[in-house]
């Protein structure tokens, strides 16, 4: 009984192993086909699709149908897997690719079932399609190509839609580019002014959610720090201003750096935290009536700007800000 | 030196146990605290000695230290700046006060724990709930056996090693690296076949089928009875407590604690019972042997 087990056991990691060498998602498994016959081609898009589509379930059934479509009908099952590539592709933006048509194919048939580089393991919803594509690339290649390259530029990490490599998107016209704060040099000789303003009165209006224990440190009427001329230095971040500021005034504050966005994140003033008035909320910033989409720290600031920092208790919709989530301080 | 409190019946020790490791990790209170890290220490030192001096000296006050540091470096609310990182961040008041207590609750819990490790054998925990999961309460007292068992197994390897000349205080480094790898070798091979050998002892035994009995002695008598109850009126009182408001502390964004009433004086007082209650208990025991003594 235990024999049997034990046999079963190493029968399956044999098929998973032969499965993962000759499976449909490495280059050596297309290049018999394409020096071969169709015929050869279809019994070994066969083998592929047992190989790499169920190496445990493995139903002569459908092991043997496979092929017979695939041989029958290959440029319709072609075209067919052409479109569901397309279809799968979330980008269809065109990439190079186009001249490594075999081995883009073999990744097309390993992005097809949705994922990529995962064939070998998990067993294929459509045997008679992965067949075809392993078998295809031989008689048609100007055919292949297209979708493989389509395909091949889905594998590719997506572009990420004109972020930049601090995960912002891009800023509106007329409004100040990001500034990254290891590039700007200060120069403590040229001072300048802004208007800098600390509130919390949305609060005010959620006092339901706002939590019991920070009663005591909020505001009668929500102003932190009351509207007034700050001076700075030029090359200085909205950032900086703050943290000065509030040291000065002996105002509370904490922030953490987050280097993915290359900013201080501001997790509280005053001790009113983020997540002080329910899960939504935290600290935002606008310099001149406008929220910016980047970090305080990378925002560099002008002579005569008006930087305003707002708790929100609504990811910024309830007090104007029309871009949520990406652009907290 | 016989520990008395040890030898309650095995369900008065878990109740006494499983009350003190909560209370001591619930209660932030800093009298709490203090309560509990005394109780501990003393009965830690009642039931180990000098070595439960020796390891809280070296051990845990340092740790005591490191988190009461550490705390105040990353948690910077609390409306008491006492003054500025570099970066720009305020160190306060409040957060190295919570340091400090949650420093004390990690103690007291370990200290807790190694006092239950030397109370609750393998043979009380089997006891209790030998009948209610076999498997999983055999398996609970092998883990727990499994440091002790191996060290002791890893000095006999290397004693009898050494004598051939291949231990790891032996030869060049080379020599020495391969030395220690074979030991470790040695133990791992002898672990896993004692673990085998333990399971099928137990099987062959009968270990966990549902007609068999068991030996054991202990019997709930008057004296558990009594223990019981007081084990009961104090955790109720502690409880009560907790219900109250008294044991909870509030450390951001200022520290607050309910004003001092005559109630919380006596649940203070109630969870020192608690928490001396075995060693004062040792204490009864022991005067009382000396009385009897002197008598003869």
């Amino acid at each position: 009984m235990s024999m049997k087990k034990w046999l079963i056991a190493a029968g399956i990691v044999g098929l998973l192993a032969i499965a993962y060498f000759w499976g449909g998602d490495g280059p050596k498994s297309v290049k018999p086909p394409v020096t071969s016959t169709a015929a050869s081609q279809a019994v070994g898009g066969g083998d592929g699709a047992q190989a790499s589509g169920q190496p445990q379930a493995s139903s002569p059934e459908q092991a043997a149908g496979a092929p017979t479509a695939a041989a029958g009908e290959l440029p319709a099952a072609q075209q067919q897997e052409g479109q569901q590539a397309q279809s799968a592709t979330p980008q269809p933006a065109s990439v190079s690719g186009a001249d490594k048509a075999a081995p883009a194919a073999v990744t097309a048939a390993a992005a097809q079932p949705g994922q990529p580089s995962a064939a070998a393991e998990h067993p294929s919803a459509q045997p008679a399609a992965a067949s075809a594509v392993s078998a295809t690339p031989a008689p048609e290649q100007p055919a292949a190509s297209p979708a493989a390259s389509q395909l091949a530029g889905t594998v590719k990490p997506p572009e990420g839609g004109g972020k930049d490599k601090y995960q912002t998107d891009p800023v509106p016209s007329g409004k100040p580019q990001p500034v990254e704060w290891q590039d700007v040099k200060v120069e403590k000789d040229k001072k300048l002014t802004a208007t800098l303003s600390v509130v919390c009165t949305t609060i005010l209006d959620h006092m339901d959610k706002f939590n019991k224990d920070k009663r005591e440190v909020l505001p009668a009427d929500g102003v932190i720090y009351q509207s007034r001329k700050v001076t700075f230095y030029e090359g200085e971040s909205v950032f900086d201003v703050l943290l000065r500021e509030m040291k000065n005034s002996k105002i509370h504050m904490e922030f953490s750096m987050t280097p993915m966005y290359n900013s201080n994140y501001i997790e509280g003033i005053n001790n009113i935290y983020e997540f002080d008035c329910g899960e939504l909320s935290g600290w935002m910033y606008k310099v001149n009536g406008w929220y910016p989409n980047y970090g305080s720290s990378r925002y560099k600031l002008k002579d005569g700007d008006v930087i305003e920092w707002v708790y929100t208790c609504d990811l910024g919709r309830d007090i104007g800000a029309e871009q949520s989530g990406g652009n907290r301080s | 030196m016989r520990d008395s409190f040890s030898t309650f019946h095995p369900v008065i020790l878990l109740i006494y146990f499983v009350a003190v490791l909560v209370c001591s990790m619930v209660f932030m209170h800093p009298v709490f605290q203090m309560i509990g890290l005394l109780g501990a220490m003393t009965y830690a030192i009642v039931l180990k000695g000098n070595k439960a001096v020796k390891f809280n000296l070296i051990y845990m006050l340092p740790l005591l230290l490191l988190t009461a540091i550490i705390n105040p470096m990353f948690n910077h609310a609390g409306i008491t700046i006492l003054y500025y990182l570099r970066n720009g961040n305020p160190i306060t008041l409040e957060s190295i006060l919570y340091g400090i207590a949650a420093a004390c609750m990690y103690i007291t819990v370990i200290a807790w724990f190694s006092c239950y490790h030397v109370v609750m054998t393998s043979e009380k925990w089997i006891f209790l709930f030998g009948k209610l999961l076999p498997v999983l309460s055999l398996l609970f007292s092998m883990t727990l056996r499994f440091v002790p068992r191996y060290i002791e197994q890893l000095k006999v390897i290397s004693t009898a090693q050494k004598c051939i000349g291949r231990d790891v205080t032996q030869g060049g480094v080379v020599s020495r690296a391969r030395n220690g790898l074979r030991i470790l070798s040695m133990l791992t091979t002898w672990a896993l076949e004692n673990a085998i050998e333990t399971a099928d002892s137990m099987k062959s035994r009968g270990y966990g089928l549902p007609g068999r009995t068991s030996f054991s002695l202990y019997r709930f008598d008057r004296r558990d009875r009594i223990a019981g109850l007081v084990l009961a009126g104090l955790i109720l009182i502690v409880a009560a407590g907790a219900w109250m408001g008294q044991n909870t502390i509030r450390f951001f964004p200022s520290v607050r604690v309910q004003p001092l009433t005559s109630f919380g004086v006596a649940v203070y007082i109630a969870y020192g019972a608690l928490c001396l209650l075995p060693p004062v208990i040792q204490l009864v025991e022991e005067i009382k042997w000396r009385f009897i003594v002197s008598k003869i």
